[in-house]
């Protein structure tokens, strides 16, 4: 377990020094928050829009859900960009070879890698909710739980990604894998959904369609769809692992 | 004290690029030090890779102190120094060593301990602070030789360690290795400097063309080099016939020293000698040295 967590906050360390990485999140967080915090007019109208269309709660439901879905769509680049580069790039500049010339395993490096990943994911989400919170209170909108609900979503569905995106980036450039990743959901292929049993199902993690639908999930959906997550991202992460073993570090 | 380093018939054939090492049977004991030799692509680094499970073997198979090289757990007292050496740019030398000794099994205090005393053996402790972005390539090759150092391994593998140093660095870092060697570590080294390994090695093995052609030691090896025949009074009449014969003749006034290289030009130096009636005074084993051995296995075109 020792070395996970070396190699993990060695991740958290090298996403930190970044400098591309960080400016994404930092730029994604800041575009969302001062546009949503300081257009004050485009935020009534589009609460007017809403109310006169379905109540004061669709209105609040359709504010809350844009600063979201912004939020959300920053999330997703960084954690793309994140994860395809957290094991695939070390193992072709070759850096990680020091790493496994210790008494490690193939298999602790790549999880050490994608706890670390984890960890950038669920702080950008962290904040992410944090904004989205702090949106509400500044506002003065009665957003109530569902304030909380998209960071929960947020970060279950990034951790999806994220994990596919390890994958592929094994199996081709960091580039085309977040790419990919981003674009293989099984929502793509419906209604037959042939892919369901392959690909994450990234739309039930909407998480500003469930703000602007103002749709509470209740804990035991909520723990369903987290163990969903869980599930696919462990599947994702095993088949990382079976990839990297197999890979020859020249 | 069982073979820290064993091979048998170990051997890389890659799906497209061909063969990088055949058939390395290889054992090394504790305590041992250890010399590669080999000219560019002879499959040094190969073998070196095979060992610490970079990549995996076509054929054969590698043990590190018994366990089979493809588990973690064989490289738990290994230092490694890779021939081109690549450290992550945002770690700050310091950082970079409590981080290695940390993955190395070490405590956080003796970390922290170890990685001050190695800075300053490498005489790096002025540069503890800064970031490895800023570090030249010469500085770099010493601070990875001071992170595979750094939890005093019992099996050293070294590729080209003195690759990037000026002549005063790489004796410092000779002097390092001997004494690795003097607290019991065996010593794997792969090198270039024929010098540095005469000077660590209790054994060298040459490697030519993806296949080890001699293991011995440098005295074992030497002795193979042919004989010298001292004749206090050569016949000018001898000089040509002894030319036909390929062997080397030094003249010192009348006084000749013939270099043979086998018992074959031996013989037919001596027979020259006969028919001209030189007296033989004395006849010696001809010691090489180690790069006329490395000369000879390699060809001529490939330099060490």
């Amino acid at each position: 377990m020792k070395p996970i967590l070396l190699i993990a906050a060695d991740s958290v360390w090298w996403m930190l020094h970044r400098r591309l990485l960080v400016a994404a999140a930092v730029v994604a967080l800041g575009i969302t928050s001062v546009a949503d915090l300081t257009s004050s007019e485009l935020r009534e109208s589009i609460f007017v829009l809403g109310t006169d269309q379905g109540g004061t709660d669709l209105g609040y439901g359709i504010v809350l859900a844009t600063f979201v879905g912004m939020a959300e769509l920053g999330g997703t680049l960084v954690t793309l960009l994140i994860s395809s580069t957290a094991v695939a790039v070390g193992a072709a500049s070759g850096v990680v070879r020091p790493v496994l010339a210790r008494p490690v395993s193939r298999a602790e490096l790549v999880v050490g890698r994608y706890f670390g990943a984890i960890v950038g994911i669920f702080c950008y989400s962290l904040v992410a909710g944090t904004a989205a919170y702090a949106f509400s209170v500044a506002g003065d909108l009665d957003f109530g739980p569902r304030a909380w609900l998209a960071p929960c979503l947020m970060a279950c569905g990034n951790l999806m990604g994220g994990s596919l995106a390890v994958l592929l980036s094994l199996l081709t450039r960091p580039a085309m894998a977040a790419a990919v990743a981003f674009f293989a959901s099984a929502e793509w292929f419906s209604p037959a959904k042939p892919l369901y049993f392959l690909l994450p199902s990234y739309d039930r993690f909407g998480a500003s369609t469930v703000v602007m639908e103002a749709r509470m999930l209740t804990f035991g959906e909520l723990s369903a769809l987290t163990l969903y997550a869980v599930d696919v991202s462990a599947i994702f992460l095993l088949l990382s692992i079976w990839r990297f073993h197999r890979m020859e570090l020249k | 004290m069982g073979a820290v380093i064993r091979t048998e018939g170990l051997g890389k054939t890659y799906r497209r690029g061909g063969t990088a090492l055949r058939s390395l049977d290889l054992e090394l004991s504790g305590g041992e030090a250890f010399g590669f030799l080999g000219p560019n692509g002879a499959g040094k680094s190969t073998a070196i890779h095979l060992l610490l499970d970079f990549i995996r073997p076509s054929e054969g198979a590698a043990f590190l102190s018994g366990e089979p090289a493809s588990r973690s757990r064989a490289r738990r007292r290994v230092g490694h120094v890779p021939e081109t050496v690549r450290l992550p740019g945002y770690y700050t030398g310091w950082g970079l060593l409590e981080f290695q000794a940390g993955l190395a099994g070490l405590g956080r205090p003796e970390r922290a301990r170890r990685a001050s005393r190695m800075l300053e053996t490498v005489c790096l402790a002025h540069a503890a602070g800064r970031r490895l972005s800023g570090y030249s390539k010469g500085v770099l090759q010493r601070l990875a030789l001071s992170q595979a150092l750094i939890a005093e391994p019992d099996l050293l593998i070294l590729d080209e360690p003195t690759f990037n140093l000026d002549p005063q660095v790489r004796k410092h870092v000779r002097d390092l290795l001997l004494e690795a060697k003097g607290r019991g570590a065996t010593v794997f080294i792969s090198s270039h400097i024929l010098s540095e390994v005469e000077a660590v090695c209790d054994r060298v093995g040459i490697l030519a063309k993806e296949v080890l052609r001699r293991v011995g030691t440098p005295t074992d090896l030497s002795a193979g080099g042919g004989s010298e025949i001292v004749v206090p009074e050569l016949p000018a009449t001898a000089i040509e016939a002894l030319s036909m014969t390929g062997a080397q003749v030094v003249l010192n006034g009348r006084k000749a020293t013939i270099a043979c290289d086998g018992p074959d030009q031996e013989a037919e130096v001596r027979r020259v000698l006969e028919e001209r009636g030189a007296a033989v005074d004395a006849v010696h084993a001809r010691p090489q040295s180690l790069e006329e051995i490395f000369r000879r296995e390699v060809g001529p075109e490939a330099g060490p």
